[in-house]
């Protein structure tokens, strides 16, 4: 029975060393994990690309190019590094328009168009736009419903009686077509109102520019999504070649770089009308920041 | 109706994961042995090998007809095929590796010099015998506005197999950004992963 048993130790000892130890043979490869390198980079003229993102609230027969720009971001995205930054500028903002004395922000797209509203808010940061790109909120809904939605990040809930009484939830949520345009157009249910708003645009922002990243790599997608731009947004002066280089620069922006501030003011009174009375030293220490690399520290 | 699984429940989860990600990953690596292979080269064992691009249209976005879509696919190609044979073919052992970047933007090469172990074999060019180029193939996406040919995106997939000190198989995958110019097509922004594999 010893022997039995001994000879069964044995074997099972022979057994476990055959699976256990290798043989003198290389064994073919059944499991590679590979380490993936990655680089990346656009060259578009400058290194750092100054873009002011205009939501237009224009009616059927209105001309948008001399309506009064309701959403203002000056979205700059160094293209070297995939660096991106977003400064908000409430619309009610009370600023020098040049030429035109003192009025509010926006205005000046009625008074002088793109150029006139990108040299305003140029003067207001102390950096000047390379591009001002123009959005109806009707071409904006379609060009997110042609991506497909976006996915923003919302701090709070909210709603609005006129645009949308059910409301947005906090967190994370999927907008769509024009119910992300109205996210980024409700003030007076927002805590902070004008200020809050601003923020809620570069919250769409950040989705538009997720969607678009996310995509990149699906073939075709960002020439359909340059075709869509073309179709819907206002581009004044900007080659398909042109907008082609800047949709793959904003492809390549780097999520974990992007720092988005609004800025800050104090509401005032001129003329019975209520405005924004902005900080322009906060402004233009934002634009002096960003200047180089796309970047503010902290807001 | 989904119940969450008990410790061993865990395990088995896990071992098929891994089994999953093996398969998926080792798919991925271009190491299968199924496909013929070649040394490299015996005159003087440091030159490349290399097969023919195998270069197709992808999606073509805006009207632009077959003859202006195949001239496209045709400068696209000569512009990638140039960066792969100097950035990871030809003779070895070297150390000079930017004349890869002859049809990129000036701004594009030096980000691409910068980051030279992906967009070449510079990292490792000093210790290999020879590299063979086991596929390349080349889908353009184009952007046609007005008829005309305003961008493409070249996806590039690239294996190759190096040999000498280091001795492994890699897969280059990722995107050429390219736009018209006077000069032809010209390579102005890359997204470009490397996948370094085990030993061949």
């Amino acid at each position: 029975m010893r022997k039995v048993a001994r000879v069964l130790v044995l074997g099972l000892v022979l057994a476990v060393t055959a699976l256990v130890v290798p043989d003198s043979t290389p064994a073919p490869t059944e499991f590679t994990l590979v380490k993936l390198d990655r680089a990346r980079g656009v060259d578009v003229d400058p290194d750092v690309v100054w873009i002011l993102a205009v939501g237009a609230d224009t009616r059927p027969g209105e001309d948008p190019l001399h309506s009064r720009g309701d959403a203002l971001q000056m979205v700059g995205i160094d293209t070297r590094t995939g660096a991106a930054t977003a400064i908000g500028i409430p619309r009610d903002s009370w600023v020098p328009i040049p030429g035109h004395g003192s009025n509010r922000v926006n205005a000046s797209l009625f008074f002088g168009g793109p150029k006139l509203l990108g040299r305003t808010v140029g003067n207001l940061l102390g950096v000047q736009p390379d591009y001002v790109m123009l959005a109806t909120f009707s071409g904006l809904a379609r060009l997110i419903s042609s991506i497909g939605g976006i996915t923003v990040d919302n701090p709070r809930a909210f709603s609005d009686a006129h645009l949308n009484p059910r409301g947005w939830k906090a967190g994370r949520i999927r907008i769509n077509g024009m119910r992300a345009v109205e996210f980024a157009r409700v003030r007076k249910s927002l805590p902070r109102g004008d200020f809050d708003r601003s923020a809620n645009q570069q919250r769409v922002i950040r989705g538009i520019q997720r969607k678009i990243a996310a995509n990149a790599d699906r073939p075709g997608w960002i020439e359909g999504g340059v075709l869509s731009v073309l179709a819907h947004l206002k581009t004044q002066g900007v080659s398909p070649t042109e907008l082609f280089r800047i949709a793959q620069a904003i492809a390549q922006v780097d999520q974990r770089r992007i720092s988005t501030c609004v800025v800050q003011g104090g509401i005032g009174n001129i003329n019975g009308a209520s405005v924004v009375l902005p900080n322009v030293a906060l402004a233009r220490r934002y634009g002096a920041d960003a200047r180089h690399d796309a970047t503010i520290k902290r807001c | 109706m989904w119940r969450r699984p008990d410790r061993r429940g865990w395990a088995v989860c896990l071992t098929a994961l891994l089994i999953v990600l093996g398969m998926v990953v080792s798919g991925c690596s271009g190491g299968s042995d199924k496909r013929p292979r070649s040394a490299p080269s015996s005159d003087g064992g440091n030159a490349s090998e290399t097969v023919v691009t195998n270069a197709a249209l992808g999606r073509v976005r805006g009207p632009l007809g077959r003859a202006k879509s195949d001239a496209v696919l045709t400068g696209v190609t000569k512009v990638v095929d140039a960066w792969i044979d100097a950035a990871y073919g030809g003779d070895y052992p070297r150390t000079d590796f930017k004349a890869g970047f002859g049809a990129f933007t000036p701004q594009a090469r030096r980000l691409a010099v910068k980051q030279s172990t992906v967009m070449t074999n510079a990292e490792v060019g000093a210790g290999l015998t020879g590299v063979e180029l086991t596929r390349r193939k080349v889908l353009v996406d184009v952007l046609s506005v007005g008829r005309r040919a305003r961008g493409a995106t070249a996806r590039v997939w690239i294996e190759m197999r190096l040999a000498g000190k280091t001795t492994r198989t890699d897969l280059v995958t990722g995107r050429l950004l390219l736009t018209p110019t006077k000069q032809g097509w010209t390579v102005f922004g890359f997204d470009v992963r490397r996948g370094k594999g085990g030993a061949s």
